[in-house]
């Protein structure tokens, strides 16, 4: 199990190109339940999700969200939800999006975290209530390209200093 | 449905709109790599209207094309605008019958 999970999050990429197949709503729920199981600081699951398939809506996101270059058949908005809000809400909403990706990747599907877009336009776009703060788009279909991995620092690197056995 | 002339250039529109009120923000550092991205959505320009495009714009579509990753590496990308500046220069020269 320890293995396959690792595995996953090595393989992970992600996936600017999409093949042009339609992406199922229901799918979109299933990937919400990872992002459900995410931590939170005191259970606050300050997160909520707007899934969206709908073509027209889809290209409307991209059009205003500068760091979306591809077609993409579907996209989950990430929002915070300011009625649930921590200091560690933007944490919190990390770690859910990761849970996401993991699951979409394990299951075939492409996803890449897209942070550029402007805030007000999606709010427009999507007529969203003054407590949800869109903070992250999604985009998700079927993979059309394998990128490969980019270059990681080693764990030596990473470890600043091991105090113990 | 195939997208018309009007439909790309609020494209245009749109990406350049967006990208200025990002450049604004938090995304200042990414005002390079939208101008670059702009540059090569004109180079798709003559599949809409009818002009010719440019050898300019023709090798910004050749570099993006060949290596997406390229817009965000720094080296990189400003040792091509500094190729695409003096190509630009020599354009202009050309153009404006200057020696």
């Amino acid at each position: 199990m320890e293995d396959r999970i690792i595995e996953v999050i090595k393989k992970r990429r992600s996936v600017r190109r999409y093949k042009k197949e339609s992406f199922p709503m229901e799918k979109l729920v299933h990937i919400i339940e990872a992002a459900r199981w995410a931590p939170s600081a005191g259970n606050s699951q300050p997160w909520m999700f707007l899934l969206i398939n709908d073509e027209n809506m889809v290209k409307a996101l991209k059009s205003v969200s500068p760091g979306w270059l591809r077609d993409a058949p579907a996209a989950i908005v990430m929002c915070l939800n300011r009625e649930s809000e921590t200091n560690w809400s933007y944490m919190d909403i990390g770690a859910a999006m990761q849970n996401m990706l993991l699951y979409a990747h394990s299951m075939g599907y492409g996803c890449c975290p897209i942070g550029s877009f402007v805030v007000d336009a999606i709010k427009g776009l999507l007529e969203l209530p003054t407590k949800l703060e869109p903070v992250l788009l999604l985009t998700v279909g079927y993979p059309d390209e394998k990128p490969p991995a980019t270059t990681r620092l080693s764990t030596g690197e990473l470890i600043f200093k091991k105090v113990g056995n | 449905m195939t997208k018309k002339a009007d439909d790309y250039l609020f494209e245009i529109t749109c990406f350049v709109t967006s990208s200025a009120e990002r450049a604004l923000g938090p995304e200042r550092q990414y005002g390079a790599c939208r101008l670059l991205q702009t540059l090569y959505m004109l180079s798709f320009l003559p599949d809409y209207v009818d002009v010719k495009g440019n050898e300019l714009l023709a090798k910004v579509r050749a570099y993006v094309d060949a290596d997406p990753q390229n817009f965000w590496r720094e080296p990189q990308l400003k040792q091509f605008f500094s190729e695409l500046s003096r190509q630009l220069a020599t354009e202009i020269k050309s153009r404006q019958n200057l020696k």
